[in-house]
């Protein structure tokens, strides 16, 4: 099946004074018709500036290659209205701070239905009662009441059941959702992933999901991307990724995340180090002052994404065994 | 059993909320809230963003006034302290903050930074030793002594964190309070951060009041557990017997939500009501988790419940939990 969204070589690079910042090196990823597609990794290695290029929000200093296939075309070269029309109907996204991303000074119902009034060209009676169908669906408690309500007298669970509401109504091939989850409690998190698993299952939705918390994606996604300083180290299926990790950085991620269960050891399992700085040039793999596997070669050769066994992609000169 | 280093009895912090018609409206962001700390000892406190846990700290150092309750140390209200007597106490209470770039001071190079606490609490060291004792305590987080002429900014997010840690041990305190202190960092940088924290600890006796909404970090250091709701404390238990068998239906949520990635996602029914409260929401007379908790009986309408002993140093706030 050919991917409804596809990534080629993208790269972002910044100006910073006289230094040139490289966020994104060349890196390409697809997503299927109703795909979940993760892409994990620290702050800094780049995921929330793939999310950005692709949506056409990045800073005029942003210095962006490559290409973003999205419905047939390529929307980094598109012109600015065919981004408009795009955006926000056929491609939405969740931003992780739903009190910034909602209009402070506009009712919930006014700024859903604004949505379908912009690019359904409905009228305000019925893009509000669809509005009001959608609070429901995303299970949003007494959503009549809802509607006359301001962003600010909503919790943030129900903020950003709002954002997410919003983004499907103009049922969007893909959703993009940048750290949905992150700026909420871990109650109201586990609420709110179960809310875009139903509505992922009622829409086929495609979801992009970016996220540094590898249980997040655990719950959600099919395929993960695993990004380092700015490239993807390692891509499998979820359930790949998860009992077989084959780069040594996804592994020592996941073993650093400490358990709610089990035994309690005596210390964490940590990952020596910091990443490297991105305006810094990388000659090798970037992650090799860190790893504990790393050789001469290592340091000297960057090693291309190639595959493995089963569904996975990485690139390492010696991936873990299987 | 050693003597409580810390005992708080009753604490309760109000808030001006804002004018209301009539009088100003109060904000209760901690009410009744009394635990024992005890010298050496990590003891984790857990809740929602907007629980109280920082509030709760903060009030312990006096840096945000307690309308009611005690917080005593050696038989002294720390509460009642002002001046010169407050910092001299403040020597043995430290605190370390969730953001530290921005508990940093952006103009101060990080050995002055560090040379502050001893300027105010050992006034008689000289020169030499101060910068000495600068250069070891870097060494000791982690970092290079030459970086004492380096400013905050020059320094990542975790190296930040250990500059705050740094800072808050220069004074040699008997308790430090971890606000949050891993949970802006990165999963790799975060097991640093703790494993730094354990050791010190375990160098130097210092107790521990460890705050997160991180279940898993907090489990990985604490000996006993705090869970707040709305203010509250409502169950306070060993570590091991906290997670095994959680008491209160809050705390029984809290940990089935806190999801490690190679287990099985955990099915929260999507039909829960998200009932967390919208902010300034007036608290319901009552048990304030009553309107989310799935066992909630008429009782939990008609009064709050109050932290009872169910086990050894085990204490629920639960009219179903506790015994008559």
């Amino acid at each position: 099946m050919s991917p409804i969204l596809n990534v080629e070589n993208l790269s972002v690079a910044f100006r910073g004074g006289d230094a040139e910042i490289a966020a994104v090196r060349q890196v390409s990823l697809e997503v299927a018709a109703g795909e979940c597609v993760a892409v994990v990794g620290e702050s800094g290695c780049g995921k929330t500036q793939i999310c950005l290029a692709i949506m056409g929000l990045l800073p005029a200093n942003a210095r962006v290659g490559g290409s973003v296939r999205f419905d047939g075309r390529d929307l980094l070269a598109a012109p600015r209205a065919h981004l408009n029309a795009v955006r926000g109907a056929k491609l939405a996204m969740i931003f992780q701070d739903p009190q910034s991303s909602l209009t402070p000074h506009l009712r919930i119902g006014t700024q859903m239905a604004e949505v379908l009034v912009e690019h359904r060209r409905s009228g305000w009676r019925d893009a509000e009662a669809a509005a009001l169908a959608m609070l429901r669906r995303v299970r949003v408690p007494d959503a009549a009441r809802r509607m006359r309500q301001y962003p600010h007298e909503l919790s943030g669970g129900m903020r950003q059941r709002v954002m997410i509401g919003m983004s499907l109504l103009c049922e969007p091939d893909v959703v993009l959702a940048d750290e949905p989850t992150t700026a909420l409690d871990a109650t109201i998190q586990a609420q709110v992933i179960e809310t875009l698993r139903e509505m992922r299952r009622e829409f086929r939705t495609s979801i992009v999901l970016v996220s540094h918390d590898l249980s997040v994606v655990a719950g959600l996604a099919d395929r993960v991307y695993v990004m380092y300083a700015g490239r993807v180290v390692e891509c499998a299926s979820a359930a790949d990724l998860f009992a077989h990790p084959r780069h040594p950085y996804t592994a020592a991620l996941m073993n650093c995340v400490p358990r709610i269960s089990g035994p309690v050891p005596a210390r964490l399992e940590t990952l020596p180090g910091q990443p490297p700085n991105p305006a810094e040039r990388i000659d090798g793999c970037a992650f090799a002052p860190r790893c504990a596997f790393a050789t001469e070669r290592c340091a000297r050769e960057a090693p291309p994404l190639r595959p493995l066994e089963g569904s996975t992609v990485a690139a390492c000169h010696q991936p873990l065994p299987r | 059993m050693s003597a409580p280093l810390l005992q708080v009895e009753g604490l309760r912090v109000e808030f001006d909320a804002g004018r209301g018609v009539g009088r100003p409206k109060r904000f209760v962001a901690v009410e009744d809230v009394s635990f024992d700390l005890r010298a050496g000892e990590t003891l984790g406190l857990v809740g929602e963003s907007g629980s109280g846990k920082s509030t709760l700290a903060r009030a312990i150092l006096k840096l945000v006034p307690a309308v009611r309750g005690r917080v005593s140390s050696d038989g002294e209200n720390l509460l009642a302290l002002r001046g010169a007597a407050l910092r001299r106490r403040r020597r043995d209470l430290q605190i370390v903050f969730q953001d530290a770039p921005s508990s940093l001071d952006p103009r101060m190079k990080v050995g002055d930074t560090l040379a502050e606490p001893l300027e105010i609490f050992e006034p008689a060291v000289g020169a030499r030793e101060r910068d000495a004792r600068i250069g070891r305590m870097l060494e000791r987080v982690g970092l290079s002594p030459r970086m004492a002429g380096s400013y905050p900014h020059e320094f990542s997010g975790g190296q930040c964190q250990r500059i705050a840690i740094a800072r808050a041990m220069m004074s040699g305190p008997k308790l430090l309070i971890c606000d949050e202190a891993v949970s802006s960092l990165d999963v790799s940088i975060q097991g640093q951060i703790v494993n730094l924290l354990q050791d010190l600890q375990r160098e130097t006796g210092m107790a521990m009041l460890f705050i997160s909404h991180n279940l898993a970090v907090v489990r990985q250091v604490s000996r006993r557990v705090l869970v707040m709701y709305r203010g509250r404390l409502v169950e306070a238990a060993p570590r091991d017997a906290l997670f095994a068998a959680p008491l209160h239906p809050y705390t029984r949520e809290l940990i089935a939500a806190a999801q490690s990635p190679d287990e099985a996602p955990a099915r929260i029914a999507p039909g829960t009501a998200d009932d967390e409260p919208a902010p300034g929401a007036v608290a319901p007379s009552g048990c304030a988790f009553r309107s989310r908790c799935a066992y909630a009986a008429p009782v939990c309408g008609e009064r709050a419940p109050r932290l009872a002993p169910v086990a050894v140093e085990h204490l629920v706030s639960c009219h179903l939990a506790a015994p008559k």
